[in-house]
């Protein structure tokens, strides 16, 4: 052993082995230590879920807002057969009885226009504004004519339950065509109105303004407008 | 010459083979001690879990509560382990949840252990990852004890946000947390008939 350790060559050797092995010992110290550590920070753990609205959760299929027209002009909203979309295409109100033959300062004409909110759960704002949607007409004469008749347009609106009778108060009254527009009364889920627009000729502030719309005529749109009420 | 050497090399041979004894004392003593401390731990949960055993619970176990609307204190009664499919928060659905509107919930967690404490985290989760166009839009706020730990937080930046730490339970300690759920006021109308389905997660770990 001795002559081991005192062989010329032998002495670089057995340090490094014996440091070696005094690192084994010490990595192996610290290994068991880290075990030690590991089962000190080991834990149990648990949780509990909470489903927010159950199966049906927020939205869903019934969590749609939709305003709906009815083009009969129905007195009220029960007797309405058939409810329209009516967007993003307009429906045709059509015929509108005396609607052809208004005269400047001569009888109005009432079209009754049911409205639907039909969301099962929101309620609903709604605004109403009559527009004019009467083309260009390329001969100039007749564009002419259209434009002095509908200057000669006058609009009032009223909502009601049954237009079967002329409603006795309106939301506006007598407005030019640009002017009709005006807020209703909220609708709840599922609710309906019916609005009544009345459209007539007023005479024209000189007999040459009221001749001016002789021959004319004019395309109205009523449009109706509404935001989900949370 | 040589026989000093070699005597100085014994001595040095025997100085090391004595501190490589002393380490390996020293982490079998570290050992040992740790596990002592982990057979300590490990009694003490014994007898927790033959505590808790009679409530059909585990040892450390979480247990939560819910209902819509804030400012509710939940009783002993309303507590429930919520593991597998949770515990489903009713909620008015006769109501429309539209652009702007809200719902209101007060959420609870309850370390059951009657003798290990906890931490405990929350997580906001889509039960349904393949319907995500509502569950990303909605806003989500969370408050416990009058500090906001979510701000209208979008759904689809929860994970990075997420989860919240809800600190530390001692053993049978309690928390309600409000948690409101926004319909942004620009969401348009093609988040209609869309669905979300929000779970909560509340994660315990024993200390």
């Amino acid at each position: 052993m001795n002559e081991t350790l005192l062989s010329s060559d032998a002495p670089s050797e057995a340090p490094t082995e014996r440091r070696r092995g005094k690192k084994r010992l010490i990595i192996a110290g610290g290994a068991l230590i880290g075990v030690g550590a590991l089962a000190t920070v080991a834990a149990f753990t648990d949780f509990g879920l909470l489903n927010l609205g159950g199966d049906g959760g927020f939205g869903g299929p019934d969590n749609v807002y939709n305003i709906q027209v009815s083009a009969g002009q129905e007195d009220t909203v029960g007797d309405v057969a058939s409810w329209i979309e009516a967007n993003p295409d307009a429906v045709d109100v059509v015929p509108i009885a005396g609607a052809d033959s208004l005269i400047p300062g001569g009888a109005p004409v009432d079209v009754s226009i049911p409205v639907l909110n039909a969301s099962p759960t929101f309620g609903s704002t709604l605004e109403v504004s009559i527009e004019d949607t009467t083309p260009v007409n390329p001969d100039g004469a007749q564009e002419t004519r259209n434009n002095a008749y509908a200057g000669l347009v006058r609009i009032s609106i009223a909502q009601v339950a049954d237009a079967s009778t002329t409603p006795t108060s309106w939301v506006i009254e007598d407005a030019t065509i640009s002017a009709a527009n005006t807020a209703l009364n909220d609708l709840a889920a599922e609710a309906g109105v019916v609005t009544v627009v009345r459209v007539e000729l007023i005479e024209g502030a000189t007999q040459e303004e009221t001749n001016a719309a002789n021959g004319g005529m004019v395309n109205l749109q009523a449009r109706f407008d509404g935001t989900s009420v949370n | 010459m040589a026989q000093i050497r070699s005597q100085r090399r014994v001595r040095r041979d025997i100085a090391a083979a004595i501190i490589a004894c002393a380490v390996i004392a020293i982490g079998l003593l570290l050992v040992a001690a740790t596990t002592l401390v982990t057979g300590a731990a490990e009694t003490g949960r014994v007898g927790g879990r033959a505590v808790i055993g009679a409530a059909g619970a585990d040892a450390f176990a979480i247990q939560v509560a819910g209902r819509e609307g804030a400012g509710w204190e939940p009783t002993a009664s309303d507590w429930v382990f919520a593991r597998t499919n949770g515990f489903d928060v009713p909620m008015d659905l006769e109501q429309g949840f539209g652009p702007g509107a809200s719902r209101v919930f007060t959420l609870g967690v309850r370390n059951a252990s009657p003798v290990l404490p906890g931490t405990i985290s929350m997580e906001i989760l889509n039960r349904d990852a393949a319907e995500s166009a509502l569950f990303d839009r909605l806003l989500y706020t969370v408050e416990m004890r009058g500090d906001v730990l979510l701000d209208r937080v979008p759904g689809d930046e929860l994970d990075v946000m997420t989860p919240v730490n809800l600190g530390y339970f001692e053993s049978e300690d309690a928390k309600t947390l409000t948690m409101t759920v926004t319909m942004p006021e620009d969401a348009g109308n093609e988040l209609q008939r869309e669905t979300a389905r929000v779970q909560v997660a509340m994660r315990g770990v024993s200390q």
